[in-house]
C-alpha cells in the first residue's frame, strides 16, 4: 500500500513538471540542420552599444563591446560612461577567461549570468534538433539547455529563447536594421529582476 | 626634474588650484581597450564652480550629464533624469570624483598617492599611485600632464588595473570667469 502511495506521487510530481515549450509541443517535429546567427559573427567587426542594464531596480548605463576576436573567441566588454571598464570577458566554446572584473560586480553569480546570456548572443550557430513550421522556432537543445530561435517573414533570426528543460530562462530579441546590422537587442531574464537593452550608437 | 623643480611646481599647482574659483572647460576622452583597432570618442563640457558644484557633460556619442551638488548627484541620461543618493553610493561617488576632480589639481594636495614628477620638452608630468587597495582595484596610476608652462592640467590619463586606459583632453579652458548656480541643473 505504502509503496502504491510512493509511486503515485511521483506520478504526480512528474505530471505536474511538463516539458517547457512556448507554444504547443505537438508543433515541434524532429529536424537535423543549422541555424546561423548572424549577429556579431563577422571577425573582427567592431559596432559599440550604449547600454541601459535594469537589476532589481537599479539602473546601470555604460558602453558595450562585443567583437568576434577568433574562429571561437568573442571579447566582451561593458565600461562605464565615465570609461572605467566594468567587466572584459572572453567567451569561446569551451572555456571563458574572466580578463577584468570591477570588484563590485565580482561575485559568481553575477558572472555566470553574463557568460551564459553573452555566450548565448555570440554563438555563431545553433544545431536545431526540432522545428515548428506553424510559428517560424526552431528548437537547439546543447548542454541540457533548450534554445528556441524565432525566424520572421524575411527569414531573419529575430529571437533566442533560453530555457531548461521544465521552465524558461532569458529571452534575447533582436532588432536589426533594413541591411541586416544590429541595431538594438534586448536581454529579458524571466526568474530574475534584470533586463538589459542595447542601441547601436556611431563609432 | 629635480628635488628643487618638483617642490617649486607642486607648490605652484596647489596654489594655483586654490585660487580656482571657476572652471569651464571643454574635453574630449578616448577610451583605449586593447582588442579594438580604435578608441571609443566621447566629447563634451565641463564646469566647476568650488567649493561644491560640478557639471560633467556628454553631447557625443549620447547626451548624457552628470551633477555634483549639495551633496547629491543626478545624473541626465538622454533626457531621463535619475538622483543618486550618496549615502548609499560612497564608492560611486568616490570614483567619479577622483576622475573628474583631477583636473582642478585637488588630487595633488590629497594624501591618497605617491607621486612622482617628470618632464619632456613641452610638458610637465605627475604620475599619482593610489596607495590604498581600495583605489588601486579601480585605477593603477593617474598621469596628469600640464602642456607647456600651464599650471592646470591639460591631459589626464587614466590607467586602470588591467593596461587599458581613458584619456581625456581639455581645451578651452577658462578659469574664474563667471558661471551661475543656474547652470548647474538638467
Amino acid at each position: 500500500m505504502r509503496h502504491l502511495v510512493f509511486s503515485l506521487l511521483i506520478l504526480l510530481l512528474l505530471a505536474g513538471c511538463k516539458v517547457y515549450y512556448p507554444t504547443s509541443k505537438q508543433h515541434y517535429n524532429a529536424i537535423d540542420t543549422a541555424i546561423q546567427n548572424p549577429y556579431f559573427s563577422g571577425l573582427n567587426e567592431e559596432r559599440l552599444y550604449r547600454a541601459t542594464i535594469h537589476f532589481y531596480g537599479k539602473e546601470l548605463t555604460g558602453m558595450f563591446v562585443a567583437k568576434r576576436i577568433s574562429q571561437d573567441e568573442h571579447r566582451i566588454v561593458l565600461t562605464s560612461d565615465l570609461g572605467n571598464t566594468l567587466f572584459d570577458i572572453t567567451i569561446s566554446k569551451d572555456h571563458h577567461l574572466v580578463n577584468y572584473v570591477m570588484q563590485d560586480l565580482n561575485r559568481k553569480i553575477i558572472l555566470n549570468t553574463l557568460i551564459r546570456d553573452f555566450s548565448a548572443l555570440t554563438k555563431p550557430d545553433y544545431h536545431i534538433d526540432y522545428q515548428n513550421l506553424t510559428h517560424h522556432q526552431f528548437l537547439s537543445i546543447h548542454a541540457g539547455r533548450r534554445y528556441f530561435l524565432t525566424i520572421d517573414d524575411q527569414g531573419i533570426l529575430s529571437s533566442i529563447e533560453i530555457a531548461s528543460r521544465y521552465k524558461t530562462k532569458f529571452e534575447i530579441q533582436f532588432k536589426p536594421d533594413s541591411l541586416g546590422k544590429l541595431d538594438r537587442f534586448q536581454i529579458k531574464h524571466h526568474g530574475i529582476k534584470l533586463n538589459m537593452d542595447f542601441e547601436n550608437i556611431p563609432f | 626634474m629635480s628635488s628643487a623643480e618638483i617642490t617649486s611646481f607642486k607648490q605652484t599647482v596647489i596654489a594655483e588650484a586654490q585660487k580656482i574659483k571657476t572652471l569651464k572647460t571643454d574635453f574630449v576622452q578616448y577610451k583605449h581597450l586593447e582588442f579594438l583597432s580604435k578608441e571609443i570618442t566621447s566629447s563634451g563640457s565641463m564646469l566647476l564652480k568650488n567649493p561644491d558644484k560640478l557639471l560633467w557633460k556628454y553631447n557625443t556619442p549620447i547626451q548624457y550629464g552628470i551633477l555634483f551638488k549639495d551633496n547629491k548627484v543626478l545624473v541626465n541620461d538622454q533626457g531621463k533624469k535619475n538622483k543618486v543618493d550618496l549615502g548609499n553610493n560612497k564608492k560611486f561617488e568616490r570614483i567619479n570624483k577622483m576622475i573628474i576632480g583631477s583636473i582642478s589639481g585637488d588630487l595633488f594636495a590629497a594624501n591618497d598617492f605617491t607621486i612622482t614628477f617628470h618632464k619632456n620638452r613641452n610638458q610637465r608630468i605627475a604620475k599619482l599611485s593610489p596607495k590604498t587597495k581600495d583605489l588601486s582595484a579601480y585605477i593603477q596610476t593617474i598621469i596628469l600632464y600640464f602642456n607647456d608652462q600651464q599650471l592646470t592640467v591639460s591631459e589626464v590619463q587614466l590607467i586602470e588595473p588591467s593596461k587599458d586606459y581613458t584619456k581625456i583632453v581639455f581645451k578651452n579652458k577658462q578659469i574664474n570667469q563667471p558661471i551661475s548656480d543656474a547652470s548647474f541643473s538638467f
